[in-house]
């Protein structure tokens, strides 16, 4: 990037607020149509009742705590590029942190619809709130989903502050360079930033502090999420490994979507100079890294429900991976191939498998091939949650109180729409604001100096 | 509400980062009451400036604690309002509240370091106020691509204030008195 002056850096990241390439548009209505879905699909629901999706007994939890758990996991890489990578100062986080920061809020509030779509009787989510009945009895915080309630609120908050912060010395940038009603609308957001040193100060030793908090907000959120099925004694839920196997998938998941939404939005409004192939080839590693992590878990949960000797467990993983017992054959008479078994199969070619090529330097290169192992990875990640959550409900200790599930139309429908929220949210962010940090993007070009032979 | 000084110095802007810095360590050597304008953060000009401090750590630990101390207490408070035996466990039992323990703390510390960073700022700048006239707020290449020295400062050290920067290839030296 040495070519790059800093005004160079203004005068690209605002043009991509001004006029984008119509591939802009199209992408835009595709996930405005997804959204749509979504929303008539939720409105029906709301109209009939819960009786229209596949939840029933004994299998309580299916697409809506799926994408509850697959939403939350994406927004972890945002906190993961703007707070860990700051701390450990990887410059090649900077021009695509503000892109995953938002794409962290965006996945973050599209993971908190779900609880109050799954609620059922929606006008009644704030019984997930701490606040006591009339005889003073208040919520039970010993609960994991209590503690859910107050680790996605808090990850929502704080993020949205590191992001807002992040913004406000680029809306001071946008507020210098426009005119009239756009000027008046950018000095109000740019709330008083004058760019001079008892505002940097400040807020660079406040930035710090802030991902210092971050860093293991990271890591306890999806540790939290997990409680909601370790705390459990079911089968396939009860495992000590859970914390780290979803914390590590949460950030092999969020990169993979950061990539999917990055790659386009470097081509649609000419990014090529800022995200350059170095960006994208450390964020493959880092794919690469996760990747194993969350192979490895696959293989330990799969050992120690055979080590430990227990029946349930040992059976729960044998119909994981190769459906019912009596039923050796996929093709035999009356079988189903289940979808769990077709979710870990899924699951583990996407995760697992499809990221193996990243280790040749000309796949992680390659853009297209970037781009879908990127979808393949997201694909097999909405898979990893539903095999866990789904598969362990329908079979539980006793064969009286197994079942199957199918997902309706409506829950489908659902589960559209919330990608068509998080993307329509996000790209229409991109228009509205500066989608790379401007200030950090100058931290890493060479200051310009009178007597360069000084340094 | 503290009333912002009126501005009466100087200030000019620069190109060069190393120029910018010198600037900055000559006018500490005397003592002047100076502020720095940067279109991003740089450890040099931290640096020049003799590494000055915030008390934004402190905000942090203030707040961040209260969140600690509410998230304990709070949850153990409601389990004694109305004891609820479940098995053996105890009434108030530490280990689930730690985690609400640890999620207020960083709510509360966080929030408060966002909203500290600004307080603060604007506490300074009430004491060391920039320019206030309409060349200065239309400069604007504070934040494209232009360091900036303000020097608060009386008419007789505003010359010398001025020939300083010059001689630092300063590309513009603008006095003001409000």
């Amino acid at each position: 990037m040495s070519a790059i002056t800093y005004a160079d850096v203004n005068k690209d990241i605002l043009q991509t607020m001004v006029r984008p390439k119509p591939a802009y548009f199209l992408v835009l209505s595709g996930a405005a149509l997804m959204l749509l879905i979504g929303v008539l699909s939720l409105a029906i629901q709301i109209d009939t009742g819960m009786g229209l999706v596949g939840v029933t007994h004994p299998i309580g939890w299916g697409f809506y705590i799926t994408n509850f758990v697959f939403w939350i996991g994406i927004g972890h890489a945002g906190t993961l590029i703007s707070a860990v990578l700051f701390l450990t100062r990887a410059p090649w986080r900077n021009p695509i942190y503000r892109a995953s920061e938002a794409m962290t809020v965006f996945a973050v509030m599209t993971a908190g619809l779900f609880p109050l779509i799954h609620v059922g009787r929606n006008w009644y989510a704030y019984f997930l709130l701490p606040y006591p009945n009339q005889r003073m009895l208040w919520t039970n915080f010993k609960s994991p989903l209590e503690w859910d309630v107050f680790a996605v609120t808090t990850y929502l908050s704080i993020s949205v502050t590191f992001f807002i912060i992040g913004l406000i010395p680029d809306f001071a940038a946008m507020r210098d360079s426009s005119v009239g009603i756009r000027r008046q609308i950018f000095t109000l957001m740019a709330a008083g930033w004058t760019n001079s040193y008892q505002h940097w100060l400040h807020y660079m030793r406040g930035y710090l502090i802030l991902a210092a908090l971050s860093t293991p907000l990271v890591f306890s959120v999806h540790s939290i999420v997990s409680f909601d099925f370790a705390m459990s004694f079911m089968p396939g839920w009860h495992t000590t490994i859970f914390p780290p196997y979803f914390v590590a998938g949460a950030i092999f998941s969020g990169m993979a979507m950061v990539l999917t939404i990055i790659i386009p939005l470097r081509s649609i409004f000419g990014l090529e100079k800022y995200v350059t192939h170095h960006v994208l080839q450390s964020s493959a590693r880092l794919i690469l890294f996760t990747s194993f992590i969350v192979g490895y878990a696959y293989t330990t949960e799969v050992f120690i429900a055979w080590y430990s000797g227990v029946s349930f467990e040992r059976s729960l993983f044998y119909f994981r991976l190769f459906g019912e017992f009596a039923d050796r054959t996929p093709y035999s008479e009356g079988h189903q191939l289940g979808a769990p078994t077709l979710a870990f199969w899924v699951m583990y070619f996407c995760n697992v498998i499809s990221p193996l090529p990243l280790w040749r330097f000309k796949i992680r290169n390659n853009l297209m091939a970037l781009f879908i192992i990127s979808i393949l990875i997201n694909i097999g990640m909405w898979f990893e949650r539903y095999n866990i959550i789904v598969s362990s409900l329908q079979r539980d200790f006793d064969p009286f109180t197994w079942g199957t599930y199918w997902p309706t139309v409506i829950e489908t429908g659902v589960t559209v729409g919330s990608f068509g929220f998080f993307f329509t949210m996000f790209f229409l962010f991109v228009r509205a604001m500066p989608s790379m940090a401007i200030a950090e993007l100058k931290e890493g070009l060479p200051a310009p100096r009178k007597n360069k032979q000084a340094h | 509400m503290i009333k912002p000084k009126p501005f009466k110095g100087v200030w000019g802007s620069f190109e060069y980062l190393d120029e910018t810095c010198s600037v900055i360590r000559k006018l500490r050597e005397q003592k002047k009451d100076y502020s720095v304008l940067s279109p991003f953060h740089h450890y040099e000009l931290q640096e020049a400036m003799g590494n000055p401090s915030s008390r934004i750590p402190f905000i942090t630990l203030c707040f961040g604690g209260m969140g600690i101390f509410f998230g304990y207490g709070f949850p153990s408070w409601t389990a004694l309002q109305w004891v609820l035996p479940v098995s053996a466990k105890p009434i108030v039992s530490i280990p689930p509240f730690t985690i609400i323990g640890f999620e207020m703390m960083v709510l509360l510390g966080g929030l408060s370091t966002a909203l500290g960073m600004f307080v603060l700022a604007n506490l300074q700048l009430r004491k060391e106020p920039l320019p206030s006239s309409a060349a200065y707020k239309n400069y604007g290449r504070f934040s494209n691509d232009r360091f900036g020295v303000v020097v608060r400062c009386g008419e007789q050290e505003a010359a010398e204030v001025e020939r300083l920067m010059r001689a630092h290839s300063a590309e513009e030296v603008i006095r003001e008195s409000n």
